[in-house]
């Protein structure tokens, strides 16, 4: 059972970009419940990495605020890092230091790093301390970076994108680390990722974010059984999230139903619908049915 | 606090290997070029005869047989000083100072290691001091060793009635050398923060250095030098052995009513104010110009010296200490 207090937090939080003035948030509320994995996703360029960014102080939000466990990183960035660790895509390692030395590295950043269970996870997964990280394989390197965050005992874990460079097997081993290690110390973590199929099974729930909006944030299982996916044209107007083409080319509504004599989306479907909605001019019936 | 260093020089282990290696091959240059000297050096006497441009001393075969050969040897101690003593700190400083934060930034590690520590300045420190420490051993050394060697090369500087007082190792010896290369570790740091890319952040470091080299030190000098000149009233006609320093020492010709004027302005200010020309411009002049050389005595050495490193060491820490809040409010990439 989650805590129903919010870890995470933006409330009506907007970035605007100075230089390309484009818009990455619009206006977003989100609330991250203590204990749950949460799946953020998103096309490319749908403000995923700035949100994440967002509450480690790294973007300042041009309207709104974030808070972790409370705190505004814009405040008291120092406080609100202390109880975060972070992953990114690029993992940010530095190449020429060994495994070993990125250790000794985040020891000496910060104060009660957890450099056995590190260095033990790794052992596990045998990836050899004294070995530089640009000689690691992709998926080896977003193990490191996975480690140095679990390392922090931070009881959030913000993940932008781990996934996007590795294969299926590695994405797999990552996200049972990831999934054993949330679910042993009861932490909270949000993990974006463009790879909807990949984030079904470790995630308990999903946030949708496209063109800077959030267009969901439920429950995984609680969305996939309020929905349902039907023949374009067939269903009931009121109910329209937005009708997408599926593989193959076949043309499908998703609904906000629980007719059981409708189709069940997968969760990949789900997104599309809610991505196919959040698109300028999309025909969708987004807010009559939300 | 090791540990720490030794991860900051293993970060960065290509820039501080290349720097270390120049530090010890000019350190090594200068200690070779030292003992040549010294060893070619000719007795002080040599030297007094030589710069006896009176003639009041015979100038013996012996003596002007070790004065020229000694000159070769000279000029390899002149190599050492000029162009390799001008140029280290800034070769140093630059490339110890760059990637700092510079490459930090655009290899996307500034954002792991901040997502580590909210403190940036604890981690700006970390980083750093080890860098700076490493710039100013390896200065300090090269800097004492070439000023040694310098002095070894040049003895009519320190010695005997025909000293020439010179500016012209000021920068690339001694302490001035270790303010420039602070200065020049402080340009690069901050000009890294500030642009979080390592190529066009050493273009821009380089290039700000260099006109400071070519410049502001110039500049600087003559400012330095304009508070330490000696007047001295010559005769007008006097053509005889000036003082020289170089980039130091000029004419300058006071009008009665307080005007100053340049070699180049005299002449065609006396002919205008005469009305005449010829002797009667001299005559006019011997009446209302009077003569000075404005000169900087050898003694002054060491107060130029204090005052340009004290100039371009604070130049430097203030660009480091500006780092701090660049990097503050930075985003990682």
């Amino acid at each position: 059972m989650s805590d129903p207090t919010p870890v995470l937090e933006a409330v009506s939080v907007s970035k605007r970009y100075r230089r390309s003035g484009t818009w990455a948030l619009r206006d977003v509320d989100l609330a991250i419940l203590a204990g749950t994995i949460t799946a953020l996703v998103g096309p490319n360029g749908a403000g995923k990495s700035t949100l994440l960014r967002s509450f480690l102080g790294f973007e300042q939000p041009t309207a709104g605020v974030v808070r972790v466990m409370g705190i505004d990183p814009q405040v008291d960035r120092k406080e609100a890092i202390r109880r975060v660790g972070y992953v990114s895509q690029s993992t940010g390692l530095y190449r020429g230091l060994s495994v070993s030395d990125h250790l000794d590295l985040a020891g000496s950043l910060r104060p009660g790093f957890d450099r056995e269970l590190a260095s033990g996870r790794l052992d596990e997964l045998g990836i050899p301390l004294g070995q530089r990280a640009g000689e690691l394989s992709g998926g080896q390197q977003a193990h490191v970076a996975l480690s140095i965050a679990l390392g922090t005992r931070a009881p959030v874990l913000l993940l932008d994108e781990p996934l996007a460079s590795l294969d299926p097997l590695a994405r797999h081993d990552f996200l049972n680390v990831l999934v054993s290690e949330v679910r042993g110390r009861g932490a909270t973590a949000l993990l974006s990722s463009h790879i909807v199929s990949d984030v079904e099974t470790a995630c308990d729930a999903i946030a949708v974010l496209g063109s800077g909006r959030v267009m969901l944030h439920r429950p995984i299982a609680a969305t996939l059984a309020e929905h349902r996916v039907a023949r374009a044209g067939s269903e009931a107007a009121s109910d329209v999230i937005a009708s997408f083409g599926r593989q193959g080319g076949e043309r499908v509504t998703l609904v906000r139903s629980t007719d059981p004599s409708l189709q069940a989306p997968s969760l990949e479907e789900l997104v599309m619908g809610y991505l196919s909605a959040s698109r300028p001019g999309s025909e969708a019936g987004l807010g009559r049915a939300a | 606090m090791l540990r720490s260093a030794m991860l900051t020089f293993r970060m960065h282990r290509f820039e501080v290997l290349i720097t270390s290696a120049l530090v010890a091959l000019t350190a090594i240059s200068a200690l070779v070029a030292y003992t040549h000297v010294t060893a070619a050096n000719p007795p002080d006497q040599c030297w007094i005869q030589n710069w006896d441009f009176e003639g009041s001393l015979p100038d013996t075969p012996e003596c002007h047989a070790l004065v020229q050969a000694f000159w070769p040897v000279a000029g390899e101690a002149g190599f050492v000083a000029s162009p390799i003593g001008v140029l280290l700190p800034f070769v140093v400083g630059l490339l110890l100072g760059v990637p700092i934060v510079g490459r930090e930034i655009e290899m996307r590690t500034a954002a792991l290691a901040w997502s580590l520590s909210g403190d940036r300045r604890r981690w700006l420190l970390a980083r750093l001091l080890p860098m700076l420490a490493l710039a100013l051993i390896g200065l300090v050394v090269a800097a004492t060793l070439i000023a040694e060697m310098a002095r070894a090369a040049h003895p009519w500087n320190y010695q005997g009635p025909g000293r020439i007082p010179s500016l012209t190792e000021l920068g690339s010896e001694g302490p001035t050398l270790v303010g420039r290369g602070v200065m020049a570790l402080g340009i690069a740091v901050f000009v890294g923060a500030l642009i979080g890319r390592t190529l066009p952040a050493f273009a821009i470091s380089a290039v700000l250095a260099f006109a400071f080299l070519f410049v502001g030190a110039p500049g600087l000098q003559r400012v330095i030098g304009s508070q330490l000149a000696v007047w001295r009233e010559v005769a007008l006609q006097d053509d005889g052995p000036n003082l020289f320093i170089e980039g130091v020492y000029r004419q300058e010709y006071r009008h009665r009513d307080g005007r100053t004027f340049q070699d180049e302005d005299v002449w065609g200010m006396a002919e205008d104010e005469c009305g005449c020309s010829g002797e009667a411009v001299e005559r006019w002049m011997e009446e209302n110009v009077t003569r000075y050389e404005v000169s900087v005595p050898i003694e002054a050495y060491g107060t130029f010296e204090v005052a340009e490193t004290v100039v371009t060491s604070g130049i430097g820490t203030a660009l480091l200490l500006l780092t701090f809040p660049v990097v503050s409010r930075r985003r990682p990439d």
